[in-house]
């Protein structure tokens, strides 16, 4: 947000600024028109008074002079028109003649324009000059000379009073000087006031907008104290209100998770248990079927292998919605990764239909459970769709553990490609009858993907497909070796 | 082939695996709770306890350990999840091994098996003195400080492998494949549990132990001392 | 807010002014008059020269003249006069001895006053009071009251030029 200048200002500095401007403003414009007036009366009234003062003198004393004066008649004259209350002079002229009074006294000559007034327009007047800063009023009488007939008609006697109005710009400079002095504190007091207003308005802004960000951070508890009744408090109450409204759906739908997860793990406890005895007898039934007539033999495998199935499909649907639930966790141990894979072939039997290659001391901090059931997985499935001899190798790669499963098989279909790791997803609908639940590669994916790794399918140029499992050696914070020491 | 204590609560999942062992070849006396597990056990005659963690009454942690008090006689659970905690706490709590359920048969037999197998005897006619702890291969007797332990088949298994080559570093891969069997190698509790519960009962000081040491990023080694 | 910068800096200069100049401007008032008249000076106890009107002058609305001033002069201080302590420091004449004064200059330039008598033994406020008694009438009669450089020949003497302002004076009659 940018003002007028151009410059960009936050809130608080545009609010200042205004405040302040418009402190000045109105203290200059007073100050100014305070000062003009004060100068006005002062400068009016000494003025009013000397210039009438003076006609007055003038007018009542020129009857008293006797004509011709004298040196003294005009030295008395004089002396009774200088005011004594502050510096002055009077003189006395006739056309070009100076007749009495000093003329340095003053330093002041009387401008032209006033004698102009005063001789050729026979009247009173007075102007003011400024000489060397200070400024003095002039005042000119025109005094008419009635000359007894017979004698020429004599040239108008001009008197001038000038006199220093000093005192009189000292007082309209003290209270420029007051108003300027003023002006100081009062701008420091506005932009204090103003940061007091700011803060005042700023506060709950500055409190809103950090409350914001709490909540977008996750801290849904954040609340704003709502203080007074304007637009602010208003939105401060509108914050509150969505943000409980907002807790409250967290919270439900945090609820609705957790019934869900609960629910999963009471079916997976549940079914459990009657699965656990079907195991454990199913074995009988399929020792015993030799000796059960035609179709009781028949059903007596068929229940062996369908229960196994089942236990298999179960175990599957628990692993994967464990995942959906985000209740999977990841313990990583310090591990050598070429002997757990070889673990994981040799306990199923399969290491006669897999070769391995693997690099001595390749060791990574990974979860050994998942990494099980990541290898058994991929191996079990080359070995199922795929075709022998399935191949495994590990390399370390960087930061990364890479475990290649390739199989010497059809390959993998186009089609089939993207949808490989598709929960229920069979390529070979012919073979939708096999071992597998159809949630094999999904939970593979979903271990490795829980590591921070990747896994892709391809096939190979030179036929078959190959997994690549490519995991972080190390996690972000590593936690090896389990808890104990 | 042996005499099994199976303690199990759901009357159909007794009756299955009772029948399924007996026909595999293993004696067996079936209990319903807790409590008469323990009275069978203390009658005597059994070689090797299979547990359900789920129990009714008595908690199958309790019994777990009043078994193991009782004397070093295998114990393997019967858990209903695999990643549970509650492995890790009955593995602390004494357990040897366990199996998740549904278990096969002859999954659940195999591991008695092994379990039985820890207890023989290795081929070594001398008894050796390692510090205050004394080892007796024929016999299987150990002793600490001149007393005799009495170690369930983990812990002496694990025992004797480690102290069998005194200062070799044991990977926890060769350890659970040598203790346990070449299918468990992914179960590191395992083996942390065994060594925990084995530095209990051996050390001086659990916590700074003299015995059994860790060694950061490889496994364990016996000594030096 | 830019419209208002300017009233505020024209402001702030209008008031560095302080008081400036101003007018000329015109006073209301009738102006004052003095009347011209020629004047006799005498001396006063404290030895300076002080006007006085010409009772004469003041009634007779004649063309003023030096001669005429000085002759009234000399015909000596009236009772009127001597009752406002005034003197004379001139020889009395009688009405009879009154001497020709002639007077030189017109209208500017410095006066010639013959006296029938030795200027150089009048006292120096006697030729004071010739001298402005001189420049008082020709002040008149020329409408202007500049100084008048006044000589006095008299006696196969000269003397001057003299002024008026050289001498000490007294303020004259309130008229």
């Amino acid at each position: 947000m940018t003002a007028w200048w151009g410059r960009p200002r936050g809130l608080r500095a545009r609010l200042v600024t205004a405040f302040v401007l418009l402190a000045a403003f109105s203290t200059t414009a007073t100050a100014v028109l305070t000062y003009r007036q004060a100068r006005s009366s002062i400068l009016d009234r000494s003025q009013s008074a000397l210039t009438s003062d003076f006609r007055n003198q003038v007018a009542a004393l020129a009857p008293t002079l006797s004509w011709p004066a004298n040196e003294a008649d005009l030295a008395r004259f004089m002396d009774r028109l200088v005011p004594r209350t502050r510096q002055a002079s009077v003189r006395v002229v006739q056309s070009t003649t100076h007749l009495a009074g000093d003329a340095s006294a003053s330093g002041v000559p009387v401008p032209d324009e006033l004698r102009g007034r005063v001789r050729g327009q026979n009247s009173y007047g007075y102007q003011r000059v400024v000489d060397g800063g200070v400024p003095w009023l002039v005042v000119g009488a025109p005094v008419k000379v009635k000359q007894p007939t017979g004698a020429k008609a004599s040239a108008p006697v001009e008197v001038y009073l000038t006199a220093s109005l000093r005192t009189e710009q000292e007082d309209t400079t003290a209270v420029l000087d007051a108003a300027r002095n003023g002006a100081l504190p009062v701008a420091l007091a506005a932009i204090l006031l103003a940061l007091l207003s700011a803060r005042r308005v700023l506060r709950p802004v500055r409190d809103l907008g950090r409350a914001a960000r709490d909540l977008a951070e996750g801290r849904l508890d954040t609340r704003v104290a709502v203080k007074g009744k304007d637009e602010l408090a208003d939105l401060a109450g509108t914050f509150n209100k969505s943000a409980r409204e907002l807790e409250s759906t967290v919270e439900e739908l945090r609820g609705m998770e957790a019934k869900a997860r609960r629910f999963a793990a009471d079916v997976s406890h549940e079914l459990r248990t009657p699965l656990s005895v079907m195991t454990a007898v199913t074995d009988v039934l399929e020792e015993e079927a030799p000796s059960m007539r035609g179709d009781a033999a028949t059903a007596a495998g068929l229940v062996g292998s369908e229960t196994r199935r089942l236990v298999r499909l179960v175990s599957d649907l628990m692993e994967i919605s464990r995942f959906d639930a985000g209740a999977a966790e990841l313990r990583r141990k310090e591990l050598d990764v070429a002997r757990q894979i070889t673990a994981t072939v040799q306990s199923r039997g399969w290491q006669e239909r897999v070769r391995t290659c693997f690099p001595e001391g390749v060791r990574a901090g990974l979860d050994p459970r998942r990494l099980d059931v990541i290898t058994a997985n991929l191996v079990g499935n080359a070995l199922r769709h795929g075709g022998e001899p399935v191949t495994v190798t590990l390399r370390s790669e960087a930061e990364d553990v890479v475990i290649e499963v390739a199989d010497s098989g059809p390959g993998i279909p186009g089609d089939a490609l993207p949808h490989l790791f598709d929960r229920f997803y069979k390529a070979d609908t012919a073979r939708s009858r096999s071992e597998g639940s159809g949630l094999g590669l999904a939970i593979a994916r979903e271990n490795v993907l829980l590591h921070g790794g990747e896994l892709t399918a391809a096939n190979r140029p030179e036929g078959g497909a190959v997994f690549t499992v490519r995991l972080p050696s190390r996690g972000p914070e590593q936690n090896d070796e389990g808890s104990r020491s | 082939m042996s005499h099994v204590l199976l303690i199990e609560d759901d009357p159909a999942l007794r009756i299955g695996l009772e029948m399924a062992l007996r026909r595999m070849g293993h004696e067996v006396a079936a209990c319903g709770t807790g409590e008469e597990g323990l009275r069978r056990l203390g009658a005597g005659g059994i070689e090797v306890v299979v547990l359900d963690l789920m129990l009714p009454g008595m908690d199958g942690f309790e019994v777990c350990r009043r078994i193991r008090a009782a004397g070093p006689v295998p114990l393997l659970m019967l858990t209903a999840r695999g990643d549970d905690i509650d492995v890790v706490a009955g593995l602390e709590a004494g357990a040897d091994d366990y199996v998740v359920k549904p278990v096969q048969p002859r999954v659940l037999s195999a591991r008695i098996s092994a379990v039985l197998r820890r207890s023989d005897p290795m081929p070594r006619e001398h008894s050796e003195q390692h510090g205050e702890v004394v080892i007796d291969r024929a016999s299987l007797v150990v002793s600490k400080s001149g007393v005799e332990m009495a170690l369930p088949p983990t812990e002496l298994r694990l025992l004797l492998t480690l102290s069998a080559t005194p200062g070799r570093v044991f990977g926890r891969e060769e350890l659970l494949e040598v203790v346990w069997g070449y299918d468990r190698v992914s179960e590191h509790r395992l083996v942390d549990a065994a060594v925990q519960r084995l530095r209990l009962k051996i050390e001086d000081v659990p916590g700074t132990p003299r015995y059994v040491q860790t060694v950061r990023g490889f496994g364990y080694r016996f000594g030096p001392l | 807010m830019r419209k208002l910068w300017i009233p505020l800096v024209s402001g702030l200069l209008a008031t560095g002014c302080g008081i400036g100049t101003a007018g000329p401007d015109r006073l209301d008032g009738t102006p004052a008059e003095v009347t011209a008249i020629p004047r006799l000076y005498w001396v006063t106890h404290d030895g300076r020269l002080r006007a006085s009107v010409g009772a004469e002058y003041a009634k007779q609305p004649s063309e003023p003249s030096a001669e005429q001033a000085v002759r009234s002069l000399l015909a000596g201080p009236t009772e009127l006069v001597r009752a406002t302590n005034l003197d004379t420091a001139l020889p009395e004449m009688t009405a009879g001895q009154l001497p020709e004064v002639t007077a030189q200059g017109k209208d500017k330039g410095p006066l010639t006053l013959t006296l029938p008598h030795d200027v150089s033994r009048l006292s120096k406020l006697a030729v004071g009071q010739l001298v402005c008694t001189a420049w008082s009438a020709e002040a008149v009669r020329r409408g202007d009251i500049a100084q008048i450089e006044v000589t006095l020949s008299g006696g196969g003497r000269r003397s001057g030029p003299h002024r008026c302002a050289d001498y000490p004076t007294a303020p004259g009659p309130s008229a």
